[in-house]
């Protein structure tokens, strides 16, 4: 405004016709050469002088006001350190906390917790460990975030009470192992119930003089699953079987369960998941539940061999359906031989 | 001889700008070593009131530049005050030879965008802002003699309110209200046909520069 202002009155002059003809001839004649200051006489000639002094008054102060604004808004140096190093302390103690904060996935994640003086079962990673002289491994059982299966291989006369280190690992993997003592003829495996959110402790052991009516299923309360995982299940004589408990991390109550409910399904299991074979073990399914309840793309975590794999397949497909899940089902069949040991 | 010198007359007449007249230089008050200086101290301090000052300088060709294309005060205002904070975001990030010409291309680019966002575009007149490249030196006398004839000639393609215009502005230096009072054209009519006879002689001449 105030270094233009001469030319402006040059301009309003020339618009007022106070102008002699050389002189609006130059104004024009530099007009036509520079557009700036065209447009400038051609927006003079849009307005009116009164209205356009006002509004140039008007923004002359916006002007200033927003350039208070600013000064106003503008932080100090150490202000700014301030602000600086409380965020860096925020971000600090909030790391911390995150770091610290146990893997809360599981609920069965606070067991070895809950009582120090229990001797906490044995959680393999991803390699065996000889530990007590008792032989651990893991097996993935689906992936890192569904579940993970830990063996413990013990000696045939192996006592619970051998394992004593306390070593729980609970990771968001969600998967542990427990070691508890079985009978000879038992083997027991424990697995998580979703209806309850207990681990269930399912026997398809097979007998060893082929009794099939010793295999035993038994729900157990947490407190019995501390103490099947402390090792602390009664009988001095037991020797150690396969356990293992299988946690999908994603399992929700009543979600992801034949819908007659889990202990039709186990004895369904039981009865079908003999073999006149002489191979026995154990296979891992995974599969989803579709629409209608059918379990659907199946897949084979952990196989036996085709024949034990297929059969499994079919007991997945001819047994119950299932309550609808998002959730990838996680389904554990061990198969018995018929054939007595010698 | 004479023939050259008469299109040296008048071409630099139609063509070449007035180089006596330099608005800018004609300001008691323009000071591009001061717009310089401000400009400086402002990307060096980042005081916003040191831009705010510059930008007060020049606000009333913002204002001016905006109202031509705007056609309305109150927008024009609230333009000008939007283009303060464009030039808050772009000045740092371009070189600023002279801040006036800069800061008139970013009012008008302002301007234009508006109206092109409110499809307003129809109504408004633009103008080619052709630089016309100084072409006394790049012809020979031959040349120029040949060129003298085709100025003349695209001079008489023109239409006639064209021609009347440009010969009575530039070779007579009448003004427009004169132009005005010997032709009987409205003032309007009288710009317009100067800046489309000198944007057609300008094709012309060049069509014929390219045979």
């Amino acid at each position: 405004m105030k270094n233009n202002q001469p030319d402006i009155s040059l301009i309003r002059k020339y618009l007022n016709g106070e102008l002699d003809a050389a002189a609006m001839y130059k104004l024009e004649r530099q007009a036509e050469n520079d557009p700036l200051l065209m447009d400038v006489i051609r927006g003079m000639e849009n307005g009116q002088k009164q209205e356009d002094e006002s509004r140039l008054l008007e923004i002359d102060q916006l002007i200033n006001r927003r350039v208070q604004e600013r000064k106003v808004q503008k932080m100090t140096p150490w202000k700014l350190w301030a602000a600086a190093a409380s965020l860096i302390l925020i971000s600090a103690v909030t790391g911390i906390l995150v770091y610290n904060k146990p893997s809360g996935k599981m609920h069965t994640a606070d067991l070895a917790k809950s009582d120090n003086n229990i001797p906490a079962p044995v959680v393999g990673e991803q390699n065996a460990k000889v530990e007590s002289g008792i032989q651990y491994e893991s097996v993935p059982l689906v992936s890192a975030d569904t579940a993970t299966v830990v063996r413990a291989k013990a000696p045939v006369s192996g006592r619970v009470a051998a394992v004593k280190k306390p070593h729980l690992n609970l990771n968001d993997s969600a998967s542990i192992a427990a070691i508890s003592s079985a009978q000879k003829d038992k083997a027991s495996q424990i697995e998580y119930d979703p209806l309850k959110q207990v681990p269930v402790s399912i026997g398809y052991g097979m007998s060893r003089n082929g009794n099939i009516a010793n295999a035993r299923m038994m729900k157990t309360n947490e407190d019995t699953v501390r103490n099947a995982l402390a090792g602390r299940v009664a009988g001095t004589t037991t020797e150690l079987n396969e356990v293992a408990v299988v946690m999908a991390s994603s399992a929700k109550i009543g979600s992801g369960e034949p819908v007659i409910g889990w202990d039709k399904y186990k004895r369904y299991l039981e009865q079908n998941s003999v073999t006149n074979s002489s191979w026995a073990g154990t296979v891992v399914l995974a599969f989803r539940v579709d629409d209608s309840g059918r379990p659907v793309q199946i897949r084979i975590v952990r196989g036996l061999n085709d024949a034990a794999n297929q059969k499994a397949e079919e007991l997945l497909i001819g047994g119950s359906k299932w309550s609808k899940t998002e959730k990838e089902v996680t389904l554990k069949i061990k198969f018995r031989s018929s054939f007595v040991l010698p | 001889m004479q023939a050259i010198e008469l299109f040296h007359k008048q071409f630099k007449k139609i063509f070449l700008p007035c180089r006596s007249m330099n608005w800018f230089s004609n300001s008691k008050k323009s000071d591009p070593a001061g717009d310089e200086l401000l400009l400086k101290q402002y990307l060096k301090t980042g005081d916003l009131a040191v831009l705010g000052k510059l930008f007060q300088q020049h606000a009333s060709m913002v204002y001016y530049v905006c109202n031509r294309y705007l056609q309305d005060s109150e927008k024009s205002k609230d333009a000008v005050m939007q283009i303060f904070e464009e030039l808050i975001v772009k000045v740092g990030k371009q070189e600023i030879r002279q801040f006036a010409s800069w800061l008139y291309v970013l009012s008008r680019n302002y301007c234009l965008m508006q109206l092109r966002s409110g499809k307003k575009m129809q109504y408004v007149p633009f103008e080619e802002f052709v630089e016309f490249p100084d072409m006394e030196h790049q012809v020979d006398h031959e040349g120029k003699e040949k060129q003298l004839t085709t100025l003349e000639k695209c001079l008489e393609k023109l239409p006639e309110g064209q021609k009347q215009s440009i010969r009575l502005f530039f070779l007579d230096e009448k003004c427009y209200k004169d132009i005005v009072d010997c032709t009987g054209f409205t003032l309007n009519d009288v710009k317009s046909y100067i800046q489309n006879g000198k944007r057609n002689l300008k094709i012309c001449m060049d069509k014929n520069r390219e045979k």
